[in-house]
């Protein structure tokens, strides 16, 4: 499984280049939801490594060290993974979306706070556009059809119960 | 046990994301490995990324000193930059700027057959030995030739090795030894008394302050400030070329009673240096025809899911030959320099190196870019909109941008953009 986060971020890599080009800072962050799927489909010892994935590549499109991106990433999945599976509701789904989405904000906010008070660390720590939070709450918002989703397939599933 | 295992694996990326951000770098390096990885999504990007900017009203205006070479170098690049260089109005009249300012860099006695005058660009300047690092390019370089800036001596080539004719170094590098710091050797000279009088021969070598002018038989002139220049003393197996300038004569002081000083007749004095070696970016000096500025050049491609306004990622590394300091060139337009290498990336840190920078002023007239607008006496003012030209050899004549007004009242330097559909060149600085 953790292939696939290593795969999800390869592809979330030139994604946030397609939506930072096109839609400027603001554009949803593909890598909340593949930081989502990641807290929910892996085991607590996997999490480090898909937060490397996960921030790696971020910071590679972002122009920053790796470091602070991998951070970020570590302590939203692990933040995450105690939200528990998302389950047939979907709405955790978007709670753990939520929480990565701040939690992720707010720790790329602090770094970049240090990269301001602590001299000579500007080049060191998060300087990338995407940093602002408004694009990783929007790539939360990615997730909102899901509890919608989820409502729609259990109405199915009940109906062809019914039409039995 | 397991979760002892799971604290090892998280303090294990938390310790190496703490290197990262410390500036680690081997750590700096590996992450550049993220660059064959996304390598097959780029052409993704490039069907899908918007039209980017590019610098055709720019372009033109390159001179072609290292600029001409890339065009007629059979790269796919070649139809654009052709293109481009047909819509230039203004070409001829940089290339003839760029030409005259290089001309008075190397204001020297023409070379000898065999021999071609070259600028190297200055490295660093090794203030404890009093030594010049210069960027030695390829083939050999004769220990013990003259260095020159602007038809001043500064020093000469040392050797490489001790007994070795050939000052390269294995790095790349070679060294001047300062006029009149220990090591260097010394200097036939004629010190010019002015009034008509006729000149006073005497050798500049080594002293305990720098050049020092000795004149064994008779006293120096007690007038201070005259100029010494070499002498022609061919006739002795010395082929230092005539007419060089050394320095300015200090004339030497004698305190006297009540705090006044007089001048002292010595055979000894000091020599003044007309330059500040630390300032020097170019050197001039004679060259065997078939020395090749450039170790190299290569194509590269930006890779577009890592480009900012301050970096780039390119699709080459050390094992291409890339090392840090490389120029990267697209249409004869400086994009940057090579500021990390990983093994098969590098990341290019954009807009014109920190060496000096010229603006062509009016037509034909290039000079140093100085960015406080004071310092601009009238019509010699670099308007905004000016092509800005980058002053280091391997870069040398490569349009680094146009001249900007910034908000705060000062001038600035607004790099071209680079077009990402295309590839890039790598110079070796």
């Amino acid at each position: 499984m953790i292939y696939v986060v290593f795969l999800a971020a390869l592809v979330s890599a030139p994604l946030l280049t397609l939506g930072t080009a096109w839609l400027g800072p603001a554009a949803p962050d593909p890598f909340v939801p593949a930081a989502v799927w990641a807290a929910q489909c892996l085991r607590v010892r996997q999490l480090p490594w898909a937060a490397v994935a996960l921030g790696w590549m971020r910071a590679f499109v972002l122009a920053e060290p790796a470091g602070g991106q991998v951070l970020c990433a570590l302590l939203a999945l692990l933040l995450a993974a105690r939200v528990g599976p998302a389950g047939s509701s979907g709405r955790p789904l978007l709670t753990t979306a939520v929480v990565i989405a701040l939690s992720w904000w707010a720790v790329a906010a602090l770094l970049s706070w240090v990269a301001g008070v602590l001299p000579g660390a500007a080049g060191n720590l998060l300087s990338g556009p995407s940093n602002d939070g408004s694009g990783l709450l929007l790539g939360a918002l990615l997730l909102l059809p899901s509890p919608l989703l989820a409502a729609w397939r259990m109405r199915r599933a009940r109906a062809e119960v019914f039409a039995r | 046990m397991g979760h002892g295992r799971n604290a090892t694996r998280i303090w294990l990326v938390v310790a190496l994301s703490l290197a990262s951000m410390a500036g680690l770098e081997p750590v700096r390096q590996a992450e550049l490995m993220a660059a064959p990885l996304l390598q097959p999504l780029e052409p993704l990007l490039l069907w899908a990324l918007p039209d980017q900017p590019d610098f055709r009203d720019l372009a033109p205006q390159a001179p072609a000193l290292g600029a001409g070479r890339v065009v007629g170098s059979g790269q796919p690049s070649d139809a654009a930059t052709a293109t481009r260089a047909h819509a230039g109005v203004n070409a001829s009249a940089a290339q003839s700027a760029w030409v005259a300012w290089m001309a008075e860099v190397m204001r020297r006695p023409p070379a000898a057959d065999g021999w071609r005058l070259a600028a190297l660009p200055v490295l660093s300047f090794d203030e404890p030995r009093g030594q010049l690092v210069l960027a030695a390019g390829q083939g050999p370089l004769p220990a013990g030739t003259p260095v020159t800036h602007r038809g001043v001596l500064l020093g000469f080539l040392r050797p490489a090795r001790s007994g070795s004719d050939d000052a390269r170094r294995d790095d790349g590098t070679a060294r001047v030894s300062l006029l009149g710091q220990p090591g260097c050797r010394p200097v036939a000279a004629a010190v010019e008394p002015g009034d008509g009088r006729e000149p006073i021969w005497c050798l500049v070598s080594s002293g305990a302050q720098g050049p020092q002018l000795t004149r064994p038989d008779t006293p120096l002139p007690a007038g201070s400030g005259a100029y010494a220049r070499t002498r022609d003393v061919t006739a002795l197996g010395d082929g230092v070329p005539a007419s060089l300038l050394l320095g300015r004569l200090r004339r030497p002081q004698a305190e006297q009673p009540g705090g006044g000083l007089l001048p002292r007749h010595t055979t000894r004095a000091q020599l003044e240096p007309l330059l500040d070696p630390e300032r020097v970016r170019h050197v001039t000096l004679q060259v065997p025809s078939n020395w090749q500025p450039e170790r190299y050049r290569m194509q590269a491609h930006v890779l577009r899911s890592a480009c900012s306004e301050q970096r780039l990622v390119l699709d080459r590394g050390s094992s291409d030959g890339v090392g840090v300091g490389d120029v990267v060139l697209q249409d004869g337009a400086l994009v940057g320099r090579v500021r990390r290498v990983g093994w098969v990336a590098c990341e290019v840190a954009r807009g014109a190196p920190s060496g000096p920078q010229l603006v062509e002023v009016s037509q034909g007239l290039v000079l140093p870019l100085d960015l406080a607008v004071d310092m601009w006496p009238g019509e010699r003012r670099a308007a905004p909109g000016r092509p800005v030209y980058a002053g280091t050899l391997a870069g040398g004549g490569l349009v680094a941008g146009r001249v900007a007004m910034a908000a705060d009242g000062r001038l600035s330097v607004s790099p071209p953009a680079l077009d990402l559909r295309r590839g890039v060149t790598l110079l070796r600085r």
